[in-house]
């Protein structure tokens, strides 16, 4: 194709006006979605934050108490901050924050539905499970305004829009017939026309992902930023193309815009509103989460069971815990013993329920990841969240990193509670604290990577499929 | 000649297709989305009702105990969904199932089904509504766009017009078909109305069933005017289709979407640890200034005081029991706050959300299906506010038996099964449909508002019909 026909297509480009209006609509929105889902992230790093520097002051105000008793002369009995489990219990705790990855605002993904954060006892694990942040349900219902929903919902619009008559209005006003009677072949003319536009959009929407990686305060001198982005753009110009190609396929089928138009909207429908929808319906249907209602009746059940059988209980403990079987401990410490042998009954006839809600929430996500082929949507959605680390992966992987931390965290408490050793300003000093460490990229490389090639695939077959088509298009006639 | 128009625009839309594809589309989905969410929503009220008994069992079998420790133990109870959750699931998804109700504290409710699913579901959870809401906008548009504009176009309009067909008739027969293509579509809700008539008997689900019908029926009203008057202004069809595709994705997708951004800059709520702190502040210091500390030994002074007795053993009552009868007060102020203001900024931002609707006919009618199918956020306060009071009077239960059936000192006093019994299950007694519909009133009057000015707007752009030869 000349350049010639290229500077005619800029012509043209610039002569239509609403065109320009839905850019500019598209960016001010794209714009306006960087900005404020760099705000909710930014929100919630400031409220761990916040927590943060709340339990430092009462983990300075019990050193300082310790100090103050060690450095006495002649010590009267220890403060009540030196009881390791009522500490432990009670006094102290401590927020485990989640750190956001670089493009976190660009897609927020289940950000607002999986905790940021957990508040760490000396108590069982299954104290700080449940928690969760307060959110508006009917807001957390209809979804975030975030760039991924700008490019999920609205790009694919905005390319319809562009190219839904791509040739079927050349057709009707006749243009098609004097185009193709120079020596060009229509595949040749179309894909110039196509590539004209697409290029057009993907790069505007480049200009605009920059745009917005700089306002979402990512940061920039990071490799990975830039490694992600890539990512990001990747994703995006597939889903883009998908679309382009979805429109010439249909016009393939040489039918008058109109009838393009209905069917390219029922697509839209139908690959971006019902077919995720279908797919998460099928997917809670396949493997249902066991009843939250029962775990907390059974829960009950146990800690019941746990009062009935003290006894019992705390010989089981001292099973598991057998360094600690010989000590004699006194009144206080006896109740410190028997709260945590109490929990440690509950969270264990609870644990194979707890296990259970792991591995259907895998089951559940392992069949997303099979389902996910149907709409290019989903595709293009989960590995949007994967890329911003607002998914199932990085979710998993901080919680377990909780749990472990955990472990740590309640035996600093416990142990001493047991054997009756009060804390002591050394010992505080030694306090691990919980120390957020970056998941390493190979699982979420694996799923990015299967979704960006289902994705690939699906654009290539579309491509190829109206490429193929359009070979033997009918310029006169019908 | 009304009916001619009629039957010619039904037979037409069979014949090239649109209405059997759309028919086929929104049959499959709203029948998979209705038995599979009625197939859930049974299970999970078999769950629920189980449940409920298991734990109100381990209340009246606990062993005897301080009657306070009994409140501290408290008791489980879970929300049940509705019958009509299953048609419309609401803000379900995302609010807890299960409250424990205790001593001292009012608790948020926990367990929220979405944080046991994927995040596919923030697509959308495919109900019968949500079919409803996403399908009978696109086919009332794709029925209808080409109406009057397809016949400028073919210069068949100039024709009828010739004829003596008056614009207005062909308004109102075109519009007839159209209503009835689109009826059908409704007609699964009816049966579904009819369905629970026979299987349940629930007076309580028909007239919400049935409002259910009008309600959506106007949306689609809404739609089909809308589409009938751009086809008569627009000079093509294809221009007719661009614009109400257009109007249709923006107020459906965009608004909603860009509405709980605007809501949440404007109302904004505290998070979980500022709430919890600001609770315990006011729970030490007292909403008046006056700590806790300070009015239990008012208390006592009192008490002391009015029985005339210098020692609290010599009391003829638990001293103790009225401590915590004070405490409960003092909180339950507190709570009356914070969880009220909490509640309050919820509703202004769903009112905000509604404000919307001026813009979106779907954000006024989302409110009153979900309403309607008792599955708002509305609804959900309901519950657990009922739940709260429920919890404020079975800890005082146990606190004035400890205060009246025991004296200051006493700490072997025991209650057994006899006071656990005093406490009946809890009972929720859901909202009228007339509670239900005052509190839609905004909403439905918006939904009619939207309905009357698409029908004017029908009519008015057919009065000055242009016949213009197309392209």
């Amino acid at each position: 194709m000349s350049n010639r026909s290229l500077a005619d297509e800029w012509l043209l480009f610039r002569r239509m006006r609403y065109l320009w209006v839905l850019l500019g609509a598209m960016s001010v929105l794209m714009i306006f979605a960087a900005w404020s889902g760099a705000e909710r992230i930014s929100e919630q790093v400031v409220t761990v934050e916040d927590a943060n520097a709340v339990e430092q002051q009462t983990l300075d105000a019990i050193k300082g108490a310790l100090q103050r008793y060690e450095s006495e002369d002649n010590p009267g009995s220890p403060p009540t901050v030196a009881d390791a489990g009522a500490v432990g219990i009670s006094v102290l705790s401590h927020y485990a924050g989640m750190q956001p990855a670089p493009l976190a605002a660009f897609s927020l993904g289940q950000s607002d539905i999986n905790p940021y954060y957990f508040r760490v006892t000396a108590l069982s694990r299954l104290s700080y499970l449940g928690d969760f942040e307060i959110q508006n349900p009917e807001i957390l219902r209809l979804g975030h305004f975030d760039i991924a929903f700008v490019i999920i919902y609205l790009i694919p619009i905005l390319i319809l829009v562009l190219s839904y008559n791509i040739l079927s209005s050349e057709k009707e006003t006749g243009l098609l017939r004097l185009a193709l009677s120079q020596p060009i072949h229509i595949n040749a003319w179309l894909r110039a026309k196509i590539i004209w536009r697409a290029g057009f959009i993907l790069g505007v929407l480049l200009l605009l992902g920059l745009v917005a990686l700089v306002i979402s305060g990512a940061p920039l001198s990071s490799p990975s930023t830039w490694v992600q982005f890539a990512l990001w753009f990747t994703v995006v110009a597939l889903y883009g193309l998908f679309w382009f190609g979805l429109a010439l396929l249909v016009n393939s089928f040489n039918r008058t815009s109109a009838q393009n138009g209905i069917i390219l909207s029922g697509a839209w429908l139908i690959l971006v509103i019902l077919a995720p929808a279908m797919v998460s319906l099928f997917a809670n249907l396949q493997y249902p989460a066991p009843s939250r209602i029962m775990l907390a009746a059974e829960m009950r059940e146990a800690s019941e069971e746990a009062d009935a059988n003290a006894a019992e209980a705390l010989e089981s403990f001292y099973f598991d815990h057998p360094e600690f079987g010989d000590v004699s401990a006194d009144a206080q410490n006896q109740f410190n013993i028997q709260t945590f042998a109490k929990e440690d009954a509950i969270e264990k006839s609870v644990a194979p329920l707890i296990e259970e809600f792991a591995e259907q929430a895998a089951a559940q996500q392992n069949s997303v990841r099979q389902l996910q082929y149907v709409s290019p949507a989903l595709l293009a959605q989960q590995s949007l969240n994967t890329i911003s680390g607002t998914d199932y992966l990085r979710f998993t992987d901080f919680q377990n990193q909780v749990d472990r931390f955990h472990e740590e965290w309640s035996s600093f408490f416990v142990n001493r509670a047991v054997d009756g050793t009060p804390l002591t300003y050394a010992a505080m000093e030694a306090l691990p604290l919980f120390d957020y460490q970056e998941p390493g990229f190979g699982p979420a490389f694996r799923a990015i990577a299967a979704s960006t090639i289902g994705l690939a695939l699906l654009t290539v077959l579309i491509g190829a499929l109206a490429f193929a088509r359009l070979r033997r298009f009918p310029v006169v006639g019908d | 000649m009304i009916l001619v128009i009629a039957r010619k625009e039904l037979k037409e839309m069979f014949r090239d297709g649109r209405l059997f594809w759309s028919a086929c589309l929104f049959i499959v989905l709203f029948a998979a989305a209705a038995i599979s969410g009625w197939q859930k929503q049974n299970a999970l009220s078999a769950e629920r009702d189980r449940a409920q008994e298991i734990v109100y069992n381990q209340w009246l079998n606990q062993d005897e105990k301080n009657p306070h420790a009994a409140a501290h133990y408290g008791i489980y109870v879970f929300k049940d969904t509705g019958p009509l959750s299953f048609f419309d699931s609401g803000v379900n998804n995302y609010t807890g199932v299960s409250l424990w109700l205790e001593a001292h504290k009012q608790n948020r409710a926990k367990d929220r089904p979405a944080s046991d699913m994927t995040s596919v579901q923030r697509f959308g959870d495919l109900t019968a509504a949500f079919v409803l809401q996403m399908l009978l906008p696109l086919i009332a548009i794709i029925l209808a766009f080409d109406a009057f504009a397809g016949e400028r176009e073919r210069g068949t309009l100039r024709q009828l017009v010739s004829i003596g067909v008056k614009p207005s008739k062909l308004l109102i027969g075109k519009g007839l078909a159209l209503s009835a293509a689109l009826g059908l579509s409704l007609i699964p809700i009816l049966l579904l109305a009819v369905f629970f008539l026979v299987s349940e008997g629930g007076s309580q689900i028909l007239p919400r069933a049935l409002l259910l019908v009008l309600v959506y029926g106007l949306y689609a009203l809404i739609f089909l005017c809308l589409s009938l008057a751009v086809s008569a202004r627009s000079k093509t069809p294809q221009r007719a289709l661009v614009t109400l595709l257009a109007f249709w994705l923006v107020s459906s997708f965009l608004i909603p979407r860009l509405g709980t951004e605007f809501s949440r800059q404007i109302h904004p709520i505290p998070n979980a640890i500022a709430f919890a702190d600001s609770v315990e502040a006011d729970m030490e210091n007292g909403l008046d200034g006056t700590s806790q500390s300070q009015r239990l030994k008012e208390l006592r002074e009192k008490t002391l005081e009015r029985y005339q007795v210098s020692a609290v053993e010599e009391l003829p009552l638990n001293l103790e029991g009225l401590s915590f009868i004070l405490m409960e007060q003092m909180g339950d102020a507190v709570f009356d706050k914070h969880f009220g203001g909490l509640q309050d900024s919820f509703a202004k931002q769903v009112g905000v959300l509604q404000g919307f609707a001026l813009v979106s006919p779907l954000s006024a009618l989302t409110q009153v299906s979900s309403n309607l199918a008792g599955t708002s956020l509305t609804d959900h306060y309901h519950f657990a506010n009922s739940a709260e009071q429920f919890r404020r009077s079975f800890v005082r239960t146990m606190n004035e038996d400890l205060a009246y059936n025991s004296k200051s000192g006493n700490t072997e006093y025991r209650a057994g099964p006899e006071l656990w019994s005093v406490v009946s299950s809890f009972d929720y007694t859901p909202r009228t449909v007339i509670e239900t519909v005052k509190s839609i009133g905004p909403s439905l009057i918006v939904l009619m508002i939207w309905a009357i000015v698409c029908l004017v707007a029908a009519r008015l752009a057919v009065r000055r019909l242009s016949f213009g030869g197309g392209v």
